[in-house]
């Protein structure tokens, strides 16, 4: 619509131009001038859209916005922007450059300068310009239109959008080819093939499918005692049974929770917490992955798995099932946002709408949804219920297991030193509310002042433009804090009527420059205003605001001095008796003042930025003591508790959280409750507790359209490689209706009518005719689907990058599954790769390399890429070649003792490769492969194995320092394990050295001796720390000596990170400098690290140091390893080829 | 025979970063990469005036009044309140503080820069300087963000991952987006380069270029238990292996991709240690980019980009070297006397051979710094500049960027940039413009939204381009 505005304005011009042309020309601009202002044209609502609406968002919109309009003014909304504000239209058409708009932007009028930080951009001026001259085309806001949004929609999207009906179990329909189905699966696959002239591919052969269904179910290749049991039963018997079997397999957990884990976002550590030394791991993250793992073994029906990860807190839960309080990890294990509770929350919401609900709401967190009917509240209201619920300390979590008793000396140790240090965080907290509230009040007259200058620019004046510089210096001292002027003015807000305040109101209306004489005339005609206040005011006339609030500021203070002079006196005296005194102690003294600061939110705000961090690295230092005491402290569930007093989310306004909107009551997604959803959710605000406990029910509610089917889409996907629907987590409108809509209905309706039972979903897959085809590729079927949308073959699938590690130790015979316990660090472990520690910061490059993401949010799938970094690991990381190395040795051990002849060793080894790595015997021409490879004569060497001098100036020892002379004896180490350089006969806590580090003896320290290639400047320098829980042994000493000039350096390590550093050493070619660990009392405890770097140096004229050549000791022990353990043998590049070729790494 | 049928579009999806081999490649390689997010467009928009980035990070934030944005009018405040309000930063800051350098005009344009860079100043002429930078926030990490992913907080892909999931790498041989840094880590570390939700091959592979050891440079890129001879001929074992494995299953992209990757991975173990391997440039090379750490990255640079490499983030050092809160003159001096020669360096060497036209190198802080003295809690002067997002200066060459000219002003102090101001968000949507990219169109779906580079801002800088 033309606004009245515009067509009064534009009238008279056009009536002027009407009378200069002729008339019919003038109704044709009439014309084409309405047609701009309705929905401007093509071209010009381009121009508005690329140039006018950004600036107006960027530069206006904070004040002229949706929460605020300054001066009544709202520009963000065509119909609002025409109206104008307090002065009138903003946009003059007949005098387009006298518009209130453009003489505000250029700084014009000296009252009007906009935006009043600093002037446009010129270009910026000249755009608005040429559109209020081109008659300001402005297109009709979408949102305006009614029925355009999503949530206008809701009705029609509710009862349109597929994933939104109800789940009905659908008819199961006609096919032709009768005898292929063998469930009802296979109805609705094959209706679909034979729609588009396909058919099914024929059944893959037993041995495919024994290995299909055990990597499947296991994530691990068939054992040769499960092929041969399973391979010569009855064919179809033998397939049920295997199935059972290998669903009641503890690795079926394992391989399954890997999965769930990916939606979960799992991870032993916090992200990046913030610059500086804290604790990034949690303690007790691997509870949730026990618990995830314990409940896919127990199959615990679906919907409990959901109630316990979002609530187990507040269900009822015996004495047995305390073990599932682990499930909240899917809460609080994310990434922790350097702390910032608006992010972690949102990190809440979106694990578990997109996990659970296939539900897309992070945009919802800054605008309502664009595709979706999913309303900015809808995510506030989330937001309160995740709120409202707090990680308990440490102490206060559940345990998991059983207290150690007081017996336990090392865990007394730990409990000694965690109360001491969390008490010592209390005592700071306590000290420093109390100081704050006592600065609080003691400059109540600066923050009002402040309160002036910031929320009423009307009376700020020249004179205060240094306010802003005094007010940083003051917040140095921690004097005046922002919080503190934030707090005042919420509260003066609200105190419009009230004795002390109504007259503050009063003179907050005046106009600058009357405001002396006016000021005057509202203290004579004061009624009902503090007697006090009256006088004071009375005497200093004020002749500003400024005034006003120093006169504030200089009553208030008084009255809290008077105050404190009482309390010296009677400390348990509660108030004056002097009502008007009274009242104004109130103000300072009061239940709501700003100056009473009780709880922790309230002074968060409050504290100066070095007293936060302090306080927060006191509270990190108590809780890193359990990460420290890791494996003496008794599991604990990371769970949630609500809070005493649940709270509503404010909004916050375009997704700032500085920025607080209106309230909203915590309730479920309107979209999926109320009419339309009844027996879902009511829709009705959610009043026990946080409303955790009601948003799960609603969740598992088995009449949510979407639980049910979001969860079997995934179940299918990671059983296929692909979802029916492809996007797993996100179900919303634009996620077309999957091309197997019916079967994922009726695997839904089977799934919920099956208890929510995930192994009776597996089975019915499993069981199915589609799943059990042949991968094989068909020419003419794929220039139909080339996509295999139909399946009318098995998906090939590669093994994602966990199942190719544990079946690489799987086939070595190495592989440990064990189930749960803590995470190891040590990525070459033969620990199944579920219980590897996950560091979201630091992932080992080869995780990124094959496709396995940072988890830092939920993740609905996994890439399959394929680059060449992947097959440069395969080829030539250490970790491929020991399980080459290790599976020769688990031949040799395997051979008998005597073999006809060589050949027929020779076949025999080649067979037994065949069998543990493909689970099959080679074919003839494998067999001549092989031989042909086995017999020639090596080409070359690597260059490796030749030392070069980088690593020969390193030597690895064991020795004494003599306490006499100060002189070393260094024993070379004689034995390589291929890790360690140890004494030959293995012993318990031998001394070794390593790559990194190493452990002293209890005798014998370890020496790592360097002999300098060349003379010159030197620099010794590296971080000594201990590996193991440095807290529980004695520590290690540490001591640099150089053979010509004696010790150069001595040190001590134990619980922190030592660095060390020994500067400017002239040394002479050949002089040996010796780095010596040596234990204390006894070695227990004393693993350590210390990688060292020897540097060449010159000194530079700033001071610096600027290297000149780097003898670094890992790389050189790590380069050198070849030369150790000797080159590959053949048989060892034999076995390694097996082991990365494509038929290990897929599953037909 | 069967390989007649395949679908060679999806077998390129497969194939990942081998893709150079058809010299088109990328885009089918992204989209192969993981069809779920990406939204069919087709790149390039426009035809492309670049192919290459060189981002050269002075971390910490370097001073714009003291590099290249002289103000002599802060000079004659030097000592002095400033007669404008200054905005907010992070720490109390006092007096003015002229610069303690001297400017001198440079080249035909006879752009001024400080004394800091005489190298630089040599090669101006190739030069934009933006004096209108401007950012969102006071402090490093989001700044650092802004800088890298177009936005404050760390959850979106970095600029290089953007770039080489958009145009994927022209070395089939070499990762596509290359991160240099020596010593250590910067500031909120390989944050700087991930590749958030998009597929992870396309994060930052880091190289510390402290190291001078090829094989320390590129994970796993030399097998040092069999020869070079040796291993080829294991990997023709493999083949025979995996081509036999094959003809049993018939055809399927994801097998010939694994099958043609041993081979990509095979000639990369040379071509990585080439590529990094300073050694093989002849001397009158080496000495011009100087014997010193940042001389080593900006020449390894030049060689990347030489081979292909589409995004190359040099990085001045660890942690923030260029925070000068205290004694800023000793330390820029020493901050810049590390990177000057090689930055001057490898603009004239990427001109000499012709490829400053096809790569845009451009060097800046996350933010700039204050143009008054940031003082200590004492109130004393630490000699040093606080943190200023307000404004701050980006020198960009090549890559279709005007040379010689000067875009963009600050206030007389330095303070704020007040005309033509150029946001990060900016600087962005013109280097993606130059890339052939319109930064509004090119978006990835993730969490239920489209994201790209600039968030939901930007806007190409007509004004720097040539």
């Amino acid at each position: 619509m033309l606004t009245p505005f515009l067509v009064h304005r534009l009238l008279p011009r056009l009536l002027l131009l009407s009378r200069t042309f002729c008339c019919a020309l003038s109704g044709l601009f009439f014309f084409f001038l309405c047609f701009s202002l309705y929905g401007a044209t093509a071209d010009q609502a381009a121009f508005f859209e690329e140039y006018i609406r950004p600036l107006f968002h960027t530069h206006c919109s904070e004040c002229h916005g949706e929460e605020k309009q300054e001066s009544g003014l709202r520009i963000d909304h065509r119909a609002s922007f025409f109206a104008g504000g307090e002065s009138g239209p903003i946009l003059s058409a007949d005098k387009a450059d006298e518009s209130l708009l453009l003489e505000a932007i250029r700084y014009d009028n000296e009252d009007l300068q906009m935006p009043p930080e600093h002037p446009l951009p010129s270009e910026a001026v000249a755009l608005l310009t040429r559109w209020v001259e081109m008659g300001a085309p402005w297109p009709d806001d979408p949102e305006q239109q009614g029925d355009s949004t999503p949530l206008a929609r809701m009705d029609k999207i509710q009862q349109s959008h597929w994933s939104l009906q109800p789940v009905i179990r659908p008819q199961i329909p006609q096919v032709k080819q009768a005898d292929w189905p063998r469930n009802a699966i296979d109805f609705f696959i094959l209706a679909r093939q034979e729609e588009a002239h396909l058919a099914p591919s024929p059944r893959a052969t037993a041995s495919q499918l024994l290995r299909r269904a055990t990597f499947d179910l296991t994530g691990l290749p068939p054992t040769a005692e499960e092929r041969q049991h399973f391979l010569t039963m009855e064919h179809d018997l033998q397939w049920n049974a295997l199935v059972d079997y290998l669903l009641n397999l503890p690795e079926y957990g394992q391989r399954w929770a890997r999965h769930w884990l990916d939606v979960a976002r799992y991870a032993d550590t916090k992200g990046y917490i913030g610059v500086g030394k804290r604790e990034e791991r949690y303690a007790y993250a691997w509870t949730y992955r026990d618990y995830v793992v314990r409940a896919l073994n127990e199959d615990v029906p679906f919907d409990d798995f959901i109630r316990h990860q979002l609530a187990a807190d507040l269900l009822e839960l015996g004495p047995d099932e305390q073990w599932k309080l682990g499930a909240m990890g899917f809460l609080t294990l994310g990434n922790r946002f350097i702390h910032k509770r608006h992010r972690i929350v949102g990190d809440q919401i979106d694990v578990t709408m997109r996990g659970f609900q296939g539900l897309t709401l992070m945009c919802a967190r800054c605008h309502d949804h664009k595709f979706d009917p999913i309303a900015m509240k809808d995510y506030y209201a989330l937001y309160g219920i995740f709120d409202s619920s707090v990680e308990p300390s440490y102490d206060a979590k559940p345990l998991l297991s059983e207290e150690p008793g007081e017996e336990d000396k090392q865990y007394a140790r730990f409990q000694e030193t965690f109360n001491k240090r969390i008490n010592k965080y209390h005592n700071r907290r306590h000290n420093l509310q109390k100081k704050i509230s006592r600065e609080m009040r003691a400059y109540v007259g600066d923050y009002l002042e402040y309160v002036v200058h910031e929320t009423m620019p009307a009376h700020r004046t020249k004179t205060d433009l240094n306010y802003k510089t005094d007010r940083v210096l003051l917040r140095r001292h921690n004097l005046v804090a922002d919080g503190g002027v934030v707090l005042w003015t919420r509260y003066l807000a609200d105190r419009e009527a009230d004795p002390v305040f109504s007259l503050w109101h009063q003179f907050a209306e005046l106009e600058r420059e009357s405001f002396g004489p006016q000021a005057i005339k509202i203290i004579n005609s004061a009624q009902e205003v503090n007697p006090h206040l009256l006088q004071v005011l009375k005497e200093s006339a004020p002749q500003s605001m400024l005034e006003v609030a120093q006169a504030y500021g200089a009553l208030l203070e008084a009255i809290d001095a008077k105050w404190q002079a009482i309390l010296e006196v009677d400390p348990g005296d509660d108030g004056f008796e002097d009502e008007a005194d009274e009242q104004l102690r109130q103000v300072l003294y009061g239940p709501d003042s700003p100056a009473v600061v009780e709880n922790d939110e309230q002074a968060q705000n409050l504290y100066h930025i070095n007293e936060n961090n302090d306080l927060r690295s006191l509270d990190q230092e108590a809780q890193n003591t359990v990460v420290q005491f890791i494996d003496t402290v008794p599991p604990r569930a990371m769970t949630l508790t609500d809070r005493e007093e649940p709270r509503d989310a404010a909004m916050h306004l375009r997704g700032d959280w500085r920025r607080k909107g209106q309230k909203t009551e915590r309730r479920f997604l309107q979209m999926l409750s109320g009419e339309s959803f009844a027996a879902v959710d009511s829709g009705r605000p959610y009043r026990e507790g946080s409303g955790r406990r009601e948003l799960a029910e609603a969740i598992a509610n088995p009449n949510n359209p979407l639980t049910a089917r979001v969860i079997v889409n995934r179940i299918w996907q990671w059983h296929f490689g692909e979802g029916l629907v492809p996007t797993p987590s996100d179900f919303g409108t634009r996620s077309p209706e999957p091309i197997h809509g019916e079967l994922l209905d009726y695997l839904a309706s089977y799934f919920m009518e099956n208890d929510w039972s995930l192994k009776a979903l597996h089975r019915l897959i499993l069981d199915s005719a589609t799943y059990q085809q042949a991968s094989v590729d068909n020419v003419e079927k794929r220039l139909i689907d080339p996509g295999n949308q139909l399946y009318w073959r098995m998906n090939r699938r590669r093994l994602e990058f966990e199942a190719m590690r544990d079946a690489l130790l799987a086939v070595t015979g190495e592989l440990q599954t064990h189930l749960g316990g803590l995470p190891t660090e040590d990525f070459s472990s033969p620990r199944r790769s579920i219980y590897l520690l996950v560091n979201r910061q630091l992932m080992p490059g080869v995780l990124a390399t094959f496709d396995v993401s940072v988890p830092d949010a939920t993740l609905p799938m996994r890439n399959k890429t394929t680059v060449p970094q992947q097959a440069l690991y395969l080829m030539n990381n250490r970790f491929i070649a020991d399980r080459a190395t290790e599976i020769i040795a688990r031949l040799e051990t395997a051979q008998p003792a005597t073999a006809k002849s060589s050949d027929a060793l020779h076949r025999l080894r080649v067979s037994k490769l065949y069998d543990w790595v493909y689970g099959r015997q080679p074919t003839q021409a494998e067999r001549a492969l092989a031989r042909t490879f086995l017999n020639a004569v090596p080409l070359d060497q690597p260059l490796s194995l030749q030392p070069d001098e980088k690593q020969t100036v390193w030597q690895y020892g064991t020795g004494q320092i003599d306490p006499e002379s100060g002189k070393v004896s260094f024993t070379p180490l004689t034995y390589f394990d291929g890790n360690r350089w140890r004494d030959k006969e293995r012993s318990l806590a031998q001394p070794y050295l390593d790559a990194t580090g190493g452990r002293p003896g209890n005798a014998r320290a370890v020496i790592r001796r360097f002999t300098a290639p060349e003379a010159g400047l030197y620099l010794f320098k590296g971080p000594v720390s201990l590996r193991l829980n440095g807290e529980r042994g004695d520590g290690i000493a540490l001591h640099v000596i150089s053979s010509r000039q004696g010790e150069l350096g001595s040190y001590q390590a134990r619980d922190k990170e030592k660095r060390i550093r020994i500067e400017k050493i002239e040394v002479e070619q050949g002089e040996q400098i010796d780095f010596v660990v040596s234990a204390k009392e006894d070695n227990r405890f004393d693993t350590y690290r210390w990688p060292i770097e020897v540097w060449k140096v010159e000194a530079m004229e700033n001071g610096g140091l600027d290297g000149l050549n780097a003898w670094p000791s890992e790389p050189a022990f790590t380069a050198s390893m070849a030369r150790w353990t000797g080159p590959q043998t053949t048989w060892e590049q034999y076995a390694h080829a097996l082991l990365i070729s494509n038929e290990f790494m897929f599953i037909d | 025979m069967e390989s007649m049928f395949l679908d060679r579009r999806r077998w390129l999806h497969q194939a990942g970063m081998g893709l150079g081999l058809l010299g088109v490649g990328s885009l089918l390689e992204a989209e192969g990469a993981s069809q779920t997010g990406r939204r069919h467009v087709d790149l390039p928009h426009h035809p492309p005036r670049a192919k290459h980035v060189i981002h050269i990070f002075f971390n910490g934030g370097p001073s714009q009044m003291d590099s290249f944005d002289p103000k002599p009018m802060l000079t004659r405040y030097d000592g002095k309140a400033l007669p404008v309000r200054s905005p907010e930063t992070e720490n109390m800051t006092g007096a003015a503080f002229g610069s303690p350098f001297k400017f001198k005009k440079y080249g035909q344009s006879g752009i001024e820069v400080s004394e800091l860079f005489p190298h630089i100043g040599r090669v101006i002429d190739k030069m934009c300087v933006i004096r209108s930078m401007h950012t969102d926030s006071v402090t490093h990490t989001p700044s650092l963000m802004m800088m890298n992913s177009g936005t404050l907080t760390q959850t979106t892909p970095a600029m290089g991952s953007w770039v080489t999931y958009g145009l994927g790498t022209e070395n089939r041989s070499l990762p596509g987006f290359v991160v240099l840094c020596p010593g250590g880590l910067p500031i909120a570390g390989p944050n700087n380069w991930r590749s958030a939700f998009l597929p992870s091959v396309y994060q930052g592979t880091l190289v510390d270029t402290d190291n001078t050891d090829v094989e320390r440079l590129i994970a796993d890129v030399r097998n040092r238990k069999i020869g070079t001879e040796q291993q080829r001929r294991q990997i023709d074992l493999l083949q025979q292996l995996n081509s036999s494995h094959r003809k049993r299953t018939g055809a399927d992209d994801a097998l010939d991709a694994r099958i043609e990757s041993y081979e990509l991975a095979y000639r990369m173990q040379a071509a990585a240690s080439d590529a990094f391997d300073i050694r093989s440039e002849p001397a009158y090379i080496r000495d011009m980019y100087g014997e010193s750490a940042q001389g080593r990255q900006l020449l390894i640079a030049r060689r990347l980009v030489e081979r292909g490499v589409r995004f190359v983030q040099c990085w001045h050092g660890k942690n923030q070297p260029w925070d000068n809160h205290d004694k800023l003159e000793q330390e820029h001096r020493f901050r810049a006397k590390e990177c000057d020669q090689g930055i001057g360096a490898l603009i004239a060497d990427l001109d000499q051979r012709g490829l400053l036209e096809e790569t845009i190198v451009f060097f800046c802080g996350e933010f700039g710094r204050t143009p008054t003295t940031e003082l200590s809690s004492q109130g004393k002067s630490l000699l040093g500049r606080d943190h200023n997002p307000y404004a701050f200066t980006c020198c960009v060459a090549g890559g279709g960027f005007r040379r010689g000219t000067v875009y963009g002003k600050s206030d007389p102090f330095g303070y704020r940039a007040i005309e033509d101001r150029v946001h990060v968000h900016d600087l962005h949507a013109t280097i993606l413009h130059q890339l052939g990219i319109d930064h509004k169109r090119f978006t990835y779906r993730h969490a239920g939204r489209d994201f790209r580079l600039t968030d939901v801002d930007g806007h190409v800088v007509p004004g720097v381009l040539a």
